[in-house]
């Protein structure tokens, strides 16, 4: 099999990312916002060394870091297995069947443009663990874990993704009304997935079940980090606005 | 006429389509007891593909053209029938036979939105293996008669349709295919863009000997291009022939005329067959008998304005699909 047409798919989808920057740079922004205002809020109240009912500041970095690899996993597995949908359904699959090359993997490697994106938060969260001296064997161990808990996980509340589906191809007979609230239930199983893989994967990790019983305890670390998100969209709106106009149209134009 | 290069034998698609019930309850009907009809796209179409020539694939829309087209491109398999081009059948060689075949269908652009055009020129060039002389050579024929070079540092979205269209149109030539199927390769394009596109195909048919095999609603496009027309309608191709043998189909003129004195349809049609297009009178007449009609419309009336013609293609293709 030649490889470097392969490798050139690639070479397109990076050079893609020089027009994308902006969608790059802006999550890596808003992680760096998010860590600086755990970092704030944590030292406001605690020393860093200092753990509070079993969660340090170090606990809180491992969550951080696990959220972007069980969103990676979530993401690579809803969001690719739509764009193949989509796709196929919308005859995008021509293009790849027209060259003469593996079909699936032209197709597969054309259409990673977003997971890639996602890698590289990975990749610098990853970083953030390194200079905060995490552990390479937990970190390891956490990715394995947040992968197979996420899979398990999504195994668990299937019934509610294929109920859902059910209601969503059936358009056609509910109404536009109608269609729009048999949403919910996929957002509430995709909602119930990453809390969950967010929430356990760190507490099995740290090992113990008195850690466990405290993560479930302390919801008002639920609730910062639900502050922290609600600030940080509407900065990261405020960030598109200021830097680049034209993103969410991009973005817009890409989905479409 | 050139060697045949390709050969379709009997050609049948059909589609199953699920018979959506109407109402909540329909919905778990069709999904107990589903009732499916069948369209056949493609009732057994045979015709020949001959090295170097430019043929023309025409019919009104669901004709069956692009599924045609489909199938010899390898991306859709037929119920029945044999195709053999190159000595491949694309459906069961695909891989070896897409590297001898250019494809360009309406809407789905083999180009990368958002990078320069070049870095997708540059991608076929790796797929195909074209070494760099080659491809050099290629990007300066294409700037010759496209003029594409200034456009290669452009992304596709930033393109007119022209611009875009004449980018994808070298795309598909680009590792010298030897049979091309352009379905509807000037749509939406204005005179200036049409007219490039038409001159290219024709000189790159004339240098290089391609197949070129195009689905198209636009008849300028055959009177400029084709060598042969074939006309598909509802699965079957039911005129096969040159464009000389397509305008002379009817063996009819049309005779158009303006009058001086007000006289009712009535009158005329009696003798002719007749209709009314604003203030003209539009006569269909045989062609033996248009000396005779002329005549007689020159001795009963005061003649204002004269046009006698061929129909257009428009008229043939009309009349022939009924």
């Amino acid at each position: 099999m030649r490889i470097k047409p392969y490798l050139f798919v690639y070479r397109n989808i990076l050079k893609g990312y020089k027009e994308f920057k902006w969608d790059l740079i802006n999550p890596l922004l808003g992680d760096t916002v998010e860590f600086l205002l755990l970092l704030t809020i944590w030292t406001a109240f605690f020393s860093l060394n200092k753990s509070f009912l079993g969660l340090s500041f170090k606990t809180f970095l491992y969550f951080l870091v696990f959220k972007e690899i069980t969103e990676v996993f979530v993401i690579l597995v809803i969001r690719s297995s739509g764009i193949l949908l989509e796709y196929v359904r919308g005859g995008g699959f021509t293009d790849a069947l027209l060259k003469p090359l593996n079909p699936f993997l032209y197709f597969f490697i054309r259409h990673s443009f977003f997971p890639v994106g996602r890698v590289f938060r990975v990749i610098y969260s990853l970083i953030a663990a390194l200079i905060f001296g995490l552990d390479p064997k937990k970190l390891l161990f956490g990715i394995i874990l947040s992968i197979f808990s996420g899979l398990l996980l999504a195994l668990a509340f299937s019934f509610i993704g294929i109920l859902s589906a059910v209601i969503d191809i059936d358009l056609h007979y509910f109404g536009e009304l109608l269609y729009k609230f048999s949403r919910y239930p996929t957002h509430i199983y995709r909602g119930v997935l990453f809390f969950l893989s967010n929430l356990l994967v760190p507490a099995f990790l740290l090992g113990t079940f008195q850690l466990i019983l405290s993560v479930i305890k302390i919801k008002e670390f639920v609730f910062i980090y639900s502050i922290i998100s609600a600030i940080l969209f509407p900065a990261l709106i405020l960030l598109n606005k200021i830097f680049s106009k034209k993103l969410l149209m991009k973005y817009e134009a890409y989905g479409a | 006429m050139g060697k045949v290069i390709g050969k379709i034998l009997q050609l049948k698609k059909t589609y199953r389509r699920l018979k959506r019930s109407p109402g909540f309850f329909g919905f778990f009907r069709d999904l107990v007891n589903p009732q499916y009809e069948y369209i056949e796209a493609l009732k057994g179409v045979s015709f020949e593909l001959r090295e170097g020539e430019i043929l023309g694939y025409i019919g009104p829309n669901g004709a069956g053209k692009t599924t045609t087209i489909k199938i010899l491109s390898g991306i859709l398999y037929p119920d029945s029938g044999e195709v053999e081009i190159l000595g491949y059948c694309p459906w069961k060689q695909r891989k070896e036979y897409v590297k001898n075949i250019g494809v360009c269908f309406v809407g789905i652009s083999p180009l990368w939105w958002y990078i320069p055009a070049e870095d997708t020129f540059l991608l076929h060039k790796e797929i195909y293996g074209l070494s760099k002389d080659e491809y050099k050579e290629r990007i300066e024929l294409f700037d010759e008669l496209l003029g594409i070079k200034e456009l290669l540092k452009i992304p596709p979205r930033k393109m007119s349709a022209g611009q875009r269209k004449r980018c994808e149109i070298a795309l598909t030539f680009l590792h010298k295919p030897k049979v091309v199927f352009l379905d509807e390769p000037t749509v939406f394009l204005d005179v200036f863009a049409k007219e490039k596109i038409h001159d290219f195909i024709r000189e790159i048919v004339r240098k290089e000997k391609v197949t070129v095999m195009l689905t198209t609603h636009i008849l300028g496009d055959i009177e400029k291009l084709c060598d042969r027309i074939l006309i598909l309608n509802k699965g079957e191709i039911i005129f096969r022939g040159t464009l000389d043998d397509l305008k002379k189909y009817l063996q009819v003129k049309i005779i158009e005329i303006e009058i001086e004195e007000e006289i009712s349809l009535k009158e005329i049609v009696k003798e002719y067959q007749v209709e009314k297009k604003g203030s003209k009178l539009v006569l269909k007449v045989p062609l033996e008998a248009v000396n005779p009609v002329l005549k007689d419309l020159f001795e009963k009336y005061n003649i204002k304005d004269l046009n006698v013609r061929y129909p257009s293609l428009e008229e043939v293709i009309k009349e022939i699909c009924g």
